[in-house]
């Protein structure tokens, strides 16, 4: 908790006054982002991959 | 006996009138973000439709996932670009922490009312922009390659442009008197140099071209879709360029340079640009898809001036315009650049030239704090900037792309078409039990060759 009254408050996110878990929330962001790209490479490549018999099981 | 009341303070009065201002700003703005979800909503139902059957899914998850990328990059870094970078390429670094995900103001903040709605209209414009790029390169572009280029231009690029030519202090305006309220340069011109570059590295669709260098019709399957989404389009555009002027609390509403405007000289002209863009195209096509597109013209080529013209200047310049729209599309073919929906002639080319016609008509007028008037070689050189800033990076990025063999899907799965490749579900079921299976190539119109044919 990153505060313990709304009077004179400003900031009142989760972690506001703890920078270092916010770049590594962001960070996860990043990595998420990076992650879905990848499992769209991976998606890609197993796709182009099969047969025309088995499209089938994409449905 | 009735209670009297005491009668308010100034103090208790001006501080009514100060909030009273600062929930109209965030209400104006929220509502204007909220419509120009309708521009990512058209562009959804105006891609599919301009695809094929066997694509009509691809391209939709394709448009889906621009937002759901580029809207976690702007949060990420994009809107420290917009506000780091109007110098040129040396960030003002006070400004880019302040826009890092980790600053004070990028969260729920109870004395912050503007930095979240301006930022989400910022990652709205942004959206546009991976958009625009999509409906070129449907069909035959990986879907991860998108994924790269989309987060670079709506995540990256666009804002770099906007720092440099949409903001107050932004280096154009500084040094040139550029002018361009509604965005033409920024987000249409950069959208559709990007996509211009990405075209000519990705190449045709299969089919799309003859041995002797003329073009094949390839239709999408539902032209009412997709003008329908067009249409779609348009209402994003009220809260787009709505988004295009600032609520000045206690005084005038003023646009992005801190001249005095109004939403009533919006209304004038966005409407008379549209109209005209209609009837422009109409004129040099017949066809309502170009004639929704050459709405789309007519809005974007007086963008740039949609606070000074006069609503009759900007009918006849959305005429002329549009009516030129589907005659560059043309000479992109004629070059044998495929552009699906001709997104690089209603964006490239509209912004381009309603920038350049706006530096005939607008020059002379001034701008504040000191900065230079606007100037037909104010105009023309902030044009020759936003395309070369869009061109440039799409090219680059595209070639690499290619080079290392990830731009585009390979012939089999594009002629067996990327739904039943890739999509694990079907547009419509019944069609082949109905009708046999799709056709792959024809159809019964030609969006974006009518006049070509």
């Amino acid at each position: 908790m990153s505060i313990t009254t709304y009077e004179g408050a400003s900031a009142v996110f989760t972690f506001a006054d703890k920078p270092a878990i916010l770049a590594f929330i962001s960070f996860l962001v990043a990595a998420t982002s990076l992650y879905a790209l990848i499992a769209t490479v991976i998606h890609e490549k197993h796709s182009y991959a099969l047969p025309d018999e088995d499209l089938d099981k994409l449905k | 006996m009735e209670d009297k009341k005491t009668p308010p303070t100034l103090e208790e009065l001006q501080a009514l009138i100060e909030m009273t201002n600062t929930l109209n700003m965030e209400m104006f703005y929220w509502w204007c973000t909220a419509l120009m979800i309708c521009i990512h909503a058209g562009f959804l139902s105006y891609e599919i439709g301009a695809s094929r059957l066997k694509n009509a899914l691809a391209a939709g998850v394709k448009n889906i996932l621009a937002f759901g990328f580029i809207v976690p990059s702007v949060f990420l870094l994009g809107w420290a670009i917009y506000n780091a970078f109007p110098d040129g390429l040396v960030p003002r670094m006070d400004a880019l922490m302040a826009g890092m995900p980790w600053s004070q103001s990028m969260g729920p903040n109870i004395q912050d009312n503007a930095t979240g709605i301006f930022w989400g209209a910022f990652a709205l414009f942004a959206a546009t922009t991976g958009s625009i790029l999509s409906g070129a390169i449907i069909e035959r572009a990986r879907m991860s390659a998108f994924i790269i280029m989309t987060i670079v231009l709506g995540g990256f690029l666009w804002l770099l442009a906007a720092a440099w030519g949409w903001h107050p202090e932004g280096w154009l305006t500084v040094k040139w008197g550029y002018h361009d309220v509604g965005a033409a340069g920024v987000v249409h011109m950069i959208a559709g140099f990007f996509a211009l570059g990405v075209l000519i590295n990705l190449g045709a669709r299969i089919g799309r071209f003859n041995p002797d260098g003329s073009a094949n019709a390839i239709v999408g399957h539902s032209m009412p879709m997709s003008v329908v989404g067009l249409m779609l389009i348009i209402v994003g555009f009220f809260g787009f360029l709505g988004g295009c002027i600032i609520y000045n609390s206690g005084a005038q509403w003023i646009n992005i340079y801190g001249q005095p405007t109004n939403l009533s000289a919006f209304s004038f002209n966005t409407l008379m640009g549209f109209a005209g863009g209609l009837i422009g195209a109409y004129l040099t096509t017949r066809e309502p898809y170009w004639m929704m597109s050459g709405g789309l013209v007519g809005i974007i080529s007086v963008a740039p001036g949609l606070d000074l013209y006069h609503p009759g200047l900007a009918y006849l310049i959305g005429m002329g315009v549009s009516a030129l729209a589907p005659l560059v599309n043309n000479l992109l073919l004629k070059l044998k650049l495929d552009d699906a929906v001709g997104a690089f002639a209603v964006h490239g080319f509209g912004g381009f030239a309603g920038l350049v016609i706006s530096g005939i008509f607008l020059a002379g007028y001034p701008n504040v704090n000191g900065m230079p008037e606007i100037s037909f070689f104010g105009q023309l050189g902030g044009a020759l900037v936003m395309a070369a800033l869009g061109f440039f990076p799409g090219y680059g990025i595209s070639y690499a792309l290619k080079k290392a063999g990830i731009l585009r899907v390979p012939a089999h799965a594009e002629e067996r078409g990327l739904d039943l490749t890739e999509v694990p579900a079907q547009a419509y079921p019944e069609w082949s039990s109905m009708y046999g299976q799709s056709s792959t190539v024809g159809g019964s119109a030609a969006p974006s060759t009518a006049i070509a044919q």
